[in-house]
């Protein structure tokens, strides 16, 4: 293993434990009504959970786009493409706080498809880590 | 705030015949071929919605209220947010025609998925 990838697979718990973090953040900022920056936390969450396997797997993808890529990598990998539109539910909450383009209906059920992106991300997370020995 | 009920076709003065999500997917990709992206994401969200009215009648249930369609299938097929996430992507489709805010790879992820469902459901 080189010295890189130990220090991306070093970052990994850290990124993880931020989505964690984060997504508790966001439901607390939703039940004070802070819809906006709500969301916006939880689009930083969706962002660590692809962090947090990408560097677990010895990738560190910084730009969005670069992301993407490696969300597809991710997805490739667990099997489970489906998953993509639980990021682009994320990333639409993130348009969001500064556009306010979803209308109540739409803001709550791009929120529960990023949330429920997050929930399978952190268990694929996870998963790497228990086949891998490493702790959790 | 942006609030948008109905199809983005209804604002269209000429009436459109109704097409298959199959149809709709082939004229998407021609506009996106045409390097029309707006275009695109109109009927990309089109057959996305053509799709889900099938399945409401299929499933003879109702097509007016489509997130309420799509939790109900989620919870009747043991989904975890598939027709949930598949509307959302739809939806975005249909923001981006009126607002222009996904940047190409972004539009691309979203057709991917819109195929992918189509396909699916076919």
């Amino acid at each position: 293993m080189t010295g890189r990838v130990a220090t991306f697979r070093r970052r990994a718990a850290g990124h993880a434990d931020n989505a964690r973090r984060y997504r508790r953040n966001a439901d607390a900022l939703l039940r004070e009504g802070e819809q906006e920056s709500a969301g916006e936390l939880l689009y930083g969450a969706a962002k660590r959970c692809i962090n947090a396997i990408a560097n677990r797997q010895g990738d560190n993808p910084v730009k969005t786009q670069a992301k993407i890529t490696a969300l597809r990598r991710i997805l490739l990998r667990a099997g489970n493409n489906r998953l993509m539109d639980g990021w682009q539910a994320a990333a639409r909450l993130h348009i969001h706080a500064d556009q306010s383009i979803l209308d109540p209906v739409q803001f709550a059920r791009d929120w529960d498809n990023a949330q429920a992106f997050i929930a399978a991300m952190l268990d694929i997370y996870d998963r790497d880590n228990l086949t891998t020995g490493e702790q959790v | 705030m942006t609030t948008i009920t109905s199809s983005p076709s209804a604002s269209k003065t000429e009436p459109q015949p109704a097409m298959t999500p199959q149809e709709y997917l082939a004229a998407a990709d021609a506009a996106l071929a045409a390097d029309q992206p707006l275009e695109c994401s109109r009927l990309l969200w089109l057959a996305g919605e053509a799709a889900f009215t099938r399945l409401a009648k299929a499933q003879g249930m109702d097509s007016d209220d489509l997130d309420a369609l799509a939790r109900t299938l989620d919870e009747k097929g043991g989904c975890r947010r598939y027709y949930l996430g598949k509307l959302g992507t739809a939806t975005g489709l249909m923001l981006n025609a009126n607002i222009d805010f996904l940047e190409p790879y972004e539009l691309e992820l979203s057709r991917e998925s819109i195929h992918r469902f189509i396909k699916e459901m076919s």
